[in-house]
């Protein structure tokens, strides 16, 4: 057995499976993997040599020599939150998990947004500048996902059901994305999305909200 | 939302404002040590009841009643089948195309308007603390004089440190009466 890798096959098998999977961490000499692409973690070579095989490799001891000698970048630890940018950031020469994720929904702004507009002027009032706040303020964040969060909060509040405001949470964490909004309906719920979201794994922390864009309580 | 757990003057809307007021916070991450980490989350509560926590300074929280004056449930149904009917069809991205273009006239970062229905919520805010001293007191018309042991439970119930209990009792109406020696020991008594 030689440590030369195989030649390359036509598509590059070597190199796709280094651009989708990278190595999150050693146990003894197994390393287990990341995958870029499902986002599933602790995937071991096994899985990896299917994915080579799915790929072209005939051959099943080429396919793990291919994930032998195949040079994977490692994937550091911290989980950070930064919009707009890659599935992975590279900062201080650390290559890490990034939470966020754009939204599915994309921008139309020549259609037509006034319906929204419409229910909440229905729901708020249409006469004191209620709609208007809260228009700009979500714009502001929707247009400058990285500046400081403005020291604001809102309480929303309708002793009737049924008027629309989990609709509107739902609204909301769908044209932001589902990892830019996180909702929850409980004090525990607070506490862990702060503990969760912040900018990595917490063993504990003192309660507190979210780390995104935008959080909401219902 | 439990919302009993967020009254005025609890660790959780403590944390909530400490939270809403600043960018960072000191936490231990895991298998680290302590150290500073962003918090650029923004709250919205959406409850059905008014909030209880306000305190009179307080200009963090935009509120604000959410109603629908269409009545009767049929009405109802129409009206949110017809509203989801359009977000489904191209509202959403329509949305999101009114914010990425919208021209933002408020300041962001200045203080909440008022609304009615926030000066409300302040009027109305109870500490938990000062409410159980309240009960406490209705429960025992006929006494008088009390000391800070009186309201053990209460301290105990709801982990009131020590150095804010006599502000709690005063808010709570009672008075500053002197000192005075009960059995061997010293006590102030209100």
């Amino acid at each position: 057995m030689t440590n030369e890798m195989p030649e390359n096959h036509p598509n590059n098998v070597g190199n796709l499976l280094a651009a989708r999977f990278m190595v999150e961490k050693y146990s003894g000499s197994q390393r287990s993997f990341y995958d870029r692409e499902t986002g599933q973690q602790g995937l071991l070579p096994m899985h990896l040599i299917g994915v080579a095989i799915a790929l072209g490799v005939e051959d099943l001891e080429e396919a793990k020599k291919i994930i032998r000698l195949q040079y994977f970048l490692p994937l550091s630890p911290a989980i950070v939150y930064r919009p707009n940018k890659p599935d992975i950031v590279h900062e201080k020469g650390l290559n890490s998990m990034n939470l966020w994720r754009p939204s599915e929904v994309v921008p139309e702004p020549t259609k037509s947004a006034q319906r929204f507009i419409d229910h909440l002027q229905d729901v708020l009032g249409a006469d004191d500048g209620r709609v208007d706040y809260l228009l700009d303020m979500l714009s502001y964040r929707y247009q400058n996902q990285t500046a400081p969060k403005p020291h604001i909060a809102f309480y929303f509040f309708g002793e009737q059901g049924g008027a629309g405001k989990s609709t509107f949470a739902e609204t909301l964490t769908k044209v932001f994305g589902s990892t830019a909004v996180r909702t929850t309906n409980t004090v525990a719920g607070i506490k862990k999305r702060v503990c969760r979201f912040m900018e990595s794994n917490f063993s504990r922390c003192g309660g507190g909200i979210f780390s995104e864009g935008n959080g909401i309580v219902r | 939302m439990e919302e009993a757990s967020l009254a005025k003057g609890t660790a959780l809307y403590d944390e909530i404002k400490s939270y809403t007021g600043s960018d960072y916070t000191h936490t231990d991450r895991k298998y680290a040590a302590v150290g500073m980490h962003h918090t650029p989350a923004q709250l919205f509560m959406l409850s059905n009841r008014p909030p209880m926590f306000l305190e009179p300074e307080d200009r963090r929280f935009f509120v604000a009643r959410w109603q629908l004056g269409v009545v009767g449930a049929e009405e109802r149904a129409a009206y949110f089948a017809e509203y989801r009917q359009w977000l489904d069809s191209g509202g959403l991205e329509a949305i999101a195309g009114l914010f990425s273009t919208r021209e933002i006239v408020a300041d962001p970062y200045k203080n909440a308007p008022e609304t009615t229905e926030q000066i409300t919520a302040i009027e109305s805010a109870i500490d938990p603390t000062v409410a159980a001293i309240r009960d406490w007191l209705e429960e025992h018309e006929s006494v008088r004089l009390v000391t800070m042991k009186n309201f053990d439970d209460v301290w105990r119930e709801h982990g009131t440190k020590s150095n804010t209990r006599k502000h709690k009792m005063a808010e709570a109406g009672l008075q500053f009466y002197g000192r005075t020696k009960l059995g061997d020991k010293q006590y102030s008594v209100y």
